[in-house]
């Protein structure tokens, strides 16, 4: 339960990091996509399901404040997770110590440019779809936002591997303590 | 080895079992939204949100103006000699407007013009900026319950053109920025009456296209709204003009404009709702 409900803080938080906080602060919009900088933690500590449900739940928050059509987010960073499982599992070693960088480099290349990619394509079948003008200026932000990626990777790999820590120091204690006492 | 491998396998599978149950319940909740059941729950989620985005966004603006304050200190001087010069100019602007606001009435009164319905605006915070490349959009801390509808047109509180209302929610809403490379808004040049239309150059500036070969652009011209198509209200100060090319042997000439508004440092807007 307080592992949970401390997941769910910690997506709330970082939902608000990364649509209200760093917008802010940023010139052009630009924020580091904390989701998925999630999504790529509990990947690299290998929480699966966690991953999967943070992709789920975040893309859903996200979907939300998105002019793009509903579960496109979602859809995007579920895929993500699937991919960064089966790379860890298969291609960079779990234990390399750039895991979370390359991980991070995945992600954000999937989360960033398959929209831009597919949205055309989608347009043909559903009108509604909004496709931007692509150039160097949107090649430009999309650049930023994966560099600010890879560094928020960086810097929040310290702050989960804690966190996960904790959960295991708390389930180790509650499994002496049955009951509580 | 092999019993280490047999459980990544099975856990590996439990979790693509996960992957497979939410990618369903996705399945359905898309089509729980276009049907249209889920749009209330988005609203009450948006609107739980609403006083954290608005704390988160409070916090942002503060260490964002501090950081441009601490890089800007170098500069100031310079700048409120401009400032000085700029605020100058524009009171006696002020005070001629006024003057013709005057005489505008009188003339308007003694040929029996019908007083023109004022627009009805609301007030709102500006609580989040999704961060999406390809899109320029802002949150706005008013939503359906407070009067604003899709397509109504939001501007700072002196007339500058802000954007467009795309989406709304009970308590929120989404404004395309004018700087979007979607948005697009017939204009007019003040000084030689050109007609053309600003479009959003990909969150970076404003593009002024479709203005005939023929016409003159100045820069420092004001560029404002026309209220042709009832797509924006008349008069709302747009940007000016920055820079102005040849057109050589184009048919349609094209123009830089500089926004009036620093889309980066949007707290507080107004939407018209009415007019």
């Amino acid at each position: 339960m307080t592992r949970t409900f401390s997941i769910a803080v910690s997506l709330l938080l970082m939902l608000l990091l990364q649509v209200s906080f760093f917008p802010a602060v940023l010139s052009y919009s630009l924020s580091p996509h904390l989701i998925l900088v999630g999504v790529v933690m509990w990947v690299v500590l290998g929480s699966d399901d966690v991953a999967f449900a943070w992709a789920f739940a975040g893309g859903l928050l996200l979907d939300a404040f998105s002019p793009d059509l509903f579960g496109m987010q979602t859809l995007l960073l579920l895929v993500s997770a699937a991919v960064l499982i089966l790379i860890r599992d298969g291609v960079v070693s779990s234990k390399s110590r750039w895991l979370h960088v390359s991980l991070s480099i995945v992600g954000s290349l999937i989360v960033l440019l398959v929209p831009l990619a597919i949205r055309p394509l989608m347009r043909v079948f559903i009108p509604e779809v909004l496709v931007p003008r692509y150039g160097w200026v949107l090649l430009a932000l999309l650049f930023g936002t994966f560099v600010l990626n890879v560094l928020a990777t960086i810097v929040m790999k310290p702050l989960f591997t804690r966190l996960t820590t904790l959960f295991l120091y708390v389930e180790k204690r509650r499994a002496t303590k049955p009951f509580g006492v | 080895m092999a019993r280490v491998r047999r459980r990544s396998t099975t856990r590996n599978r439990s979790s693509f079992t996960l992957l497979l149950v939410l990618a369903g319940l996705l399945v359905v909740l898309i089509v729980l939204h276009v049907i249209g059941p889920l749009k209330p729950v988005e609203g009450v989620v948006l609107r739980l949100l609403r006083p954290g985005m608005s704390a988160t966004q409070t916090v942002g603006s503060e260490t964002g103006g501090l950081f441009s304050t601490l890089s800007g200190i170098g500069s100031l001087p310079k700048e409120n000699a401009v400032l000085r010069e700029e605020v100058d100019r524009l009171l006696v602007e002020a005070a001629r407007v006024e003057e013709l606001e005057r005489e505008n009435a009188l003339l308007r009164e003694q040929l029996g013009f019908v007083e023109e319905a004022q627009a009805e605006t609301v007030p709102a915070l500006v609580i989040g900026q999704p961060p999406f490349a390809e899109f320029q959009l802002i949150v706005l801390d008013k939503g359906e319950r407070d009067g604003v509808h899709e397509g109504d047109t939001v501007v700072l509180s002196n007339g500058l053109l802000v954007g467009r209302v795309l989406s709304v929610s009970t308590a929120t809403s989404e404004v395309l920025l004018l700087t979007d490379s979607h948005s697009s808004v017939h204009t007019v040049v003040q000084g030689s009456r050109a007609n053309g239309i600003v479009e959003g150059d990909r969150g970076l500036g404003l593009l002024l296209t479709s203005v005939p070969h023929e016409s003159e652009l100045k820069v420092g011209d004001r560029v404002v709204t026309t209220g042709l198509a009832g797509q924006f209200p008349k008069g709302l100060l747009v940007g000016t003009i920055e820079d102005a090319p040849d057109p050589g042997n184009d048919l349609f000439r094209e123009a830089r404009v500089k926004p009036v508004v620093d889309f980066d440092q949007l707290e507080f807007v107004f939407v018209i709702t009415a007019s």
